[in-house]
């Protein structure tokens, strides 16, 4: 059965394996007797290469470095792979490799990042490149074996065929010597109009332990001797923690301890979730809420209108002939100002992160959006160099964008970093969720459109005036101080252009980037 | 210290009478099929059967659930089957996330207890839990299989 294989939830269970007895770690490990390298997936099977592995008995393991929220990007990038090798497509089934594997590779796995509907559009070539890689390494094994040259032999259903002979030998035979050898230096992805399972309506591969109970998320990782815990932060963001009372709370059942973990949050850490969030519900606290508690929906809508006037600055993100004139002169006017609130992601599963910290070795379970942004901050949190972190990424319960952030591994991390050796579950309640959000920006649009005698749009002038999400989220990606992506679907061309012909046009964003709320992508 | 009968296996939990069923399920029993999303009976995530009726977890007290027989996503199927709402979940694709569709299912599955040929006004009224996936429409498509099956 398809099947997604879930990080064993042991403290030591998910590093790679080898098939060679008693040995231990198998990143980049050489097998004696001066043989290539052959990497080895945790149960001995060999890889052919980083996105495929074979097993015995035909199994074929496609490893996925994108995340799963149920944008089904888990299973058609497995079609992409499964393609390309030609493999049996109802033994099928996918693991994730882990951010720390990738860096201990030369980041084998190129990008985690999973946001913006980019998960298959910006791995696609290289995904189906690794199964088109594979599938000629192990059709060569087979041609070896039986001394015939591989251009006479064939793949299909990982059946190899000697077409002269009609001998067949199959994947799962032949994947030892296939993964010793070299691989092709060039192959030739096939032709779109054979696709065979890119771009069918195949079954989900993760769809019957969605309604068994049996998938594992974040919030469902139990680990030996685990406790649990929960936060608040300053629910006004900027501001900051003043002081609480922990004597109060430090009787109640299954209290093991308070942490300050950092200078606007304040977590408790009891045997159960239950008991820790009914403690930190009882826990005195004062907080600081700074110069943002001022900020109101109304004094938000102020600023915003603001930028609605023609004498703020704005970027131009598409214009042709003179708008402004054309308004000015116009025998009818229309003018309308839309408004788009600010929204939470609430993916429905509340972050969470599970951390274990030692002085040797810091790991994290959690959904993440963005492995390596989730494994970059299992470091920065808990001081250790790459070789001694690691995330083990699970089925989100939802993303949205809001898993992209790592504000809750952070604090994981943080929080068992107070309790060397004892794993901690951190899960947020869903007020803190709505509290701590990272909404999709505010936004107000002035729509002023001229027409004619006869009612022919003459003109149109879009000004938005609003948050910019690049401006936050990728500042790298602003041109000469614009935001794009606040233009999608009013552009000049391209994927993002306007879909309609207007004589005169102006759209403009006045960008106000306010210092009250942080931003993040698309809710 | 509570007996509760899950899934047909009594089960002593050592909690506080006030503690939520929910709670209890997931951290002393140890199943995780039954999902926290709100915690104040809003969202449906956690949604089991008491004595056979859907409800909320989240919202049902350990000592309130003594003595009742409570069945989980995990306790649904029987004798090794799929129950036919699974299955018609299964045949129909109809997840995304999934994380609210155990609790999606739990309801549907009491509902045609109670209505075996839901009309759409019917699955309007009874299923209100909350997808944030928006798997709405295919939940719709499966409870109508499920019905028919």
């Amino acid at each position: 059965m398809n099947k997604h294989v879930m990080p064993k939830l042991t403290r030591r269970g998910f590093v790679i394996g080898t098939a060679a007895a008693g040995a231990g770690l198998a990143i980049g490990l050489d097998i004696p007797f001066g043989g290539p390298t052959v990497v080895r997936a945790a149960d001995g099977s060999p890889e052919v290469n980083v996105w495929v592995v074979i097993r015995p008995d035909n199994t074929t393991v496609v490893r996925i470095a994108r995340s799963e929220m149920g944008q089904g990007s888990l299973t058609g990038l497995a079609q992409l792979v499964a393609e390309e090798l030609e493999c049996d497509w109802s033994k099928v089934v996918t693991e994730y490799p882990t951010p720390g594997q990738s860096v201990a590779r030369k980041r084998a796995w190129g990008d985690f990042s999973t946001g913006g509907s980019r998960g298959i559009r910006s791995s696609q070539d290289y995904v189906r490149k690794g199964g088109a890689t594979a599938r000629v390494m192990l059709v060569q094994a087979a041609a070896n074996e039986w001394k015939v040259p591989a251009s006479e032999c064939t793949a299909a259903n990982s059946v190899i065929t000697h077409t002269p002979s009609g001998k067949t030998t199959t994947y799962g035979k032949v994947v030892e010597a296939a993964a010793k050898l070299e691989p092709p230096a060039e192959v030739k992805l096939k032709d779109p109009k054979d696709w065979k399972i890119i771009g069918k309506g195949v079954k989900r591969l993760d769809t019957v332990d969605k309604t068994t109970g049996a998938m594992i998320y974040g919030s469902d990782v139990k680990l030996p001797g685990m406790l649990n815990a929960t936060i608040k932060d300053c629910p006004v963001f900027g501001g900051k923690l003043k002081s609480y009372d922990e004597a109060k709370i430090m009787g109640m059942k299954g209290v093991k301890k308070v942490v300050r973990v950092s200078d606007s949050s304040v977590a408790v850490v009891a045997d159960t979730w239950w008991h820790a969030k009914t403690a930190l519900d009882a826990l005195p606290i004062v907080w600081d809420e700074g110069e943002n508690a001022k900020v109101s929906s109304e004094s938000i809508a102020k600023w915003l209108a603001e930028g609605l006037d023609n004498a703020q600055p704005a970027y131009i993100g598409n214009q042709n002939g003179d708008a402004k004139a054309a308004i000015a002169g116009a025998v009818k006017k229309v003018e309308a100002v839309y408004n788009y609130p600010y929204q939470n992601h609430a993916p429905m599963e509340p972050m969470n992160a599970t951390a274990l910290y030692t002085p040797d070795k810091c790991e994290v379970w959690c959904g993440t959006q963005n492995g390596e942004a989730a494994f970059a901050a299992t470091m920065e949190a808990s001081g250790l160099p790459a070789e001694k972190c690691e995330v083990h990424k699970l089925i989100l319960g939802g993303g949205f964008g809001r898993r992209g952030m790592t504000d809750y591994v952070r604090q994981a991390v943080l929080i068992a970093k107070e309790m060397p050796g004892t794993p901690v579950k951190l899960l947020w309640s869903r007020e803190e969720d709505m509290a701590q959000g990272k909404f999709h920006p505010v936004t107000q649009c002035k729509m002023t459109g001229a027409f004619d005698a006869d009612n022919n749009l003459t003109a149109l002038h879009v000004r938005l005036s609003g948050q910019s999400i690049l401006y936050t989220v990728r500042p790298a990606a602003l041109v000469n101080g614009m935001d794009t992506a606040a233009f999608q679907g009013l552009s000049p061309s391209g994927d993002a252009a306007i879909g309609y012909s207007v004589p005169n046009l102006l759209v403009e964003h006045s960008m106000r980037n306010p210092t009250f709320r942080p931003a993040s992508g698309a809710a | 210290m509570a007996n509760l009968t899950i899934n047909g296996k009594s089960i002593s939990v050592d909690v506080e009478d006030d503690t939520p069923l929910l709670w209890a399920i997931r951290e002393n029993v140890g199943l995780t099929g039954t999902k926290y999303g709100c915690g104040i009976a809003l969202c449906g995530a956690c949604t089991v059967h008491v004595d056979g009726v859907a409800m909320r977890s989240c919202g049902v007290t350990v000592s309130e659930a003594v003595g009742k027989q409570i069945t989980t996503i995990e306790g649904l199927a029987s004798n090794g089957a799929l129950h036919k709402v699974q299955q018609a979940w299964v045949a129909n694709d109809v997840p995304q996330c999934g994380y609210c569709q155990a609790g999606m299912i739990m309801a549907v599955a009491a509902l045609l207890n109670e209505k075996p040929k839901p009309t759409d006004q019917d699955i309007n009224e009874a299923i209100t839990n909350i997808c944030r996936c928006g798997t709405f429409q295919q939940v719709r498509e499966a409870i109508h299989a499920a019905a028919n099956a």
